[in-house]
């Protein structure tokens, strides 16, 4: 669904943030792109939509190039970025001029979801917070039924209890035919909807695995003393005591917290490393 | 699905134009009352002074001609804010997205801003009338210099379209720049190379290269002659080749944006 083949891009011609990116997303999935300030998840989430050119190498989304912006290609991606436009229009007028753009787009949910996200649809985007303008993109990205949604940042802004309602709605979307891509900071906010998992980091992809591969190789455990054993792959003082990855010797497949697997993957700790490759390395035999 | 043009669809078109229209609406209706305000000042003022002068050879095509070039070079504002995004991502043609804001920036602006002087001058002159016991012409929109400015800004406004899509800040003042470069180039270069060259032999503007001979009258008409082929080969150029190498390069930098 969207093949990424020896990518580079840069902002100035002489520092590339990516280098040679390789990555292909499947349907079916909800993908969490993490990564550090700067690593490139915003810029790799607009050379999706097209919004920015790749300098060297393919992108292919849907069997299209997205730099050529098709509208066919277009009206089957929807992008909502972190900050994003609203027009000093009505929801529902405005609405009403994009409908038409998107084939897919389920009215009867829309107005659903801008009722569970208790949005009138009759109020100025002007009498809006930015939580509120966020809920209505949210409502009509999920409405729109495009094969491809891109969140940059979906809850930054919106309170707790809208959290648990587009979590909920956000489960309720994904199918076998579409891919949404949530690249975002707060993973606690998506800890069960997000897998797999694609971690960025210096223009790589140093981490792409689903949670269940994880669970597999990777045995968490909380212990009160500091870990001092060799076997310990990496480990996070908490209020509670020592959170300590180890390799899964015993099966128990384990929950993975996505904020600790994060840290454990940017610490490039060598063994953590070697343990995730060796599963790669049987992956392609 | 249905399969889709890729390069023009006249719902998608259609669509496209209306998305661009209404959510810049506000915006077009702000500048409208603002402009008619200033308008109606200088209207009234023009009808106390009763000194009204030729309206149409000055003041209306100005009016005209700079307010339309200042639309065009916020018309694709869009494409340097946080709203590139969206206007990128909008799923209709480049093709569509130029054509909508054609349409906008020449047949609606041209619309609107001969309603805009008709009411504001018939307000004028009914102030005017009432107030001082002044005569104020009413604006004429299909007066030949009127016409004559439309077409003009028509061609002219191709290269501020450029401008607008081209340059990211600044886009009035930087085309006025662009095309105004070029020309000083064109006068400041033969200006100093006469100065140079001739400006020695020359008397009461009769260039006398070896005594006794003159560059003077009737060698001047053939000097004259050739300076109005160049203008008119210019001129037809102008209006002919202007537009169409404007719009074609403002659809391939168009083509080139990113957000």
């Amino acid at each position: 669904m969207i093949k990424i083949s020896n990518l580079s891009f840069g902002y100035k011609k002489k520092s590339e943030l990516f280098s040679d990116l390789n990555i292909e997303l499947k349907a079916g999935n909800i993908y969490g792109l993490l990564g550090k300030n700067g690593a490139g998840k915003t810029t790799l989430l607009k050379i999706i939509s097209g919004l920015l050119f790749p300098q060297r190498g393919t992108c292919n989304v849907l069997g299209y190039s997205p730099q050529k912006r098709k509208p066919n290609f277009l009206s089957q991606i929807y992008y909502i970025p972190e900050e994003f436009y609203t027009p000093s229009l009505k929801i529902q007028k405005y609405i009403e001029l994009l409908i038409p753009f998107y084939p897919g787009f389920d009215n009867e949910k829309f107005d659903l979801h801008l009722d569970e996200l208790e949005i009138d649809p009759q109020k100025k985007f002007t009498q809006l917070s930015y939580g509120q303008k966020k809920r209505v993109y949210l409502a009509f990205g999920l409405a729109s039924n495009c094969k491809i949604l891109i969140l940059d940042e979906p809850t930054n802004g919106l309170d707790i209890p809208t959290k648990r309602i587009f979590r909920k709605l956000l489960a309720s979307s994904i199918n076998e035919d579409n891919i949404i891509i949530i690249s975002t900071h707060q993973v606690s906010d998506l800890q069960n909807i997000i897998d797999p998992v694609i971690i960025l980091d210096n223009g790589k992809i140093v981490f792409h695995k689903t949670l269940s591969d994880i669970a597999q190789k990777i045995s968490i455990q909380l212990q009160q003393t500091k870990p001092t054993d060799d076997e310990v792959l990496y480990f996070e003082k908490g209020a509670a005591g020592y959170t300590v990855l180890t390799e899964n010797q015993f099966g128990q497949e384990d929950e993975i917290n996505i904020e600790l697997l994060f840290n454990a993957v940017i610490s490039n700790n060598q063994k953590f490393t070697e343990l995730v490759n060796a599963e790669v390395k049987n992956e392609e035999h | 699905m249905r399969s889709i043009n890729k390069f023009l669809s006249f719902v998608r078109f259609r669509n496209t134009f209306y998305s661009d229209l209404l959510s810049n609406i506000w915006k077009i209706v702000i500048a409208a009352e603002a402009l008619a305000g200033i308008l109606l000042l200088f209207f009234i003022y023009v009808g106390i002074r009763t000194i009204e002068p030729n309206l149409y050879k000055t003041v209306y095509p100005a009016i005209i001609i700079i307010t339309g070039l200042i639309v065009t070079s916020l018309s694709f504002s869009e494409l340097y804010t946080g709203k590139s995004y969206f206007y990128l991502t909008l799923p209709s043609s480049l093709f569509e997205k130029l054509l909508s804001k054609l349409i906008i920036i020449s047949v609606l602006y041209l619309l609107g801003i001969n309603i805009l002087l008709i009411f504001v001058s018939i307000t004028a002159k009914g102030i005017n009338y009432f107030l001082f016991g002044n005569q104020f012409s009413i604006f004429n929109p299909i007066h030949p210099n009127i016409l004559s400015s439309e077409l003009f800004y028509l061609i002219v406004l191709t290269i501020f379209l450029f401008g607008a899509v081209y340059f990211k800040k600044y886009n009035f003042l930087k085309t006025i720049l662009l095309i105004s470069t070029p020309i000083l180039f064109m006068i400041i270069f033969p200006a100093i190379s006469y100065k140079i060259m001739f400006w020695e032999y020359q008397e009461s503007g009769i260039l006398k290269l070896q005594p006794g001979y003159a560059i003077a009258p009737p060698s001047v008409d053939y000097l004259v002659d050739a300076i109005q082929q160049i203008v008119e080969i210019f001129t037809f150029l102008f209006y002919s080749v202007t537009a169409p190498f404007f719009l074609l390069l403002t659809y391939l930098r168009l083509r080139e944006s990113e957000a």
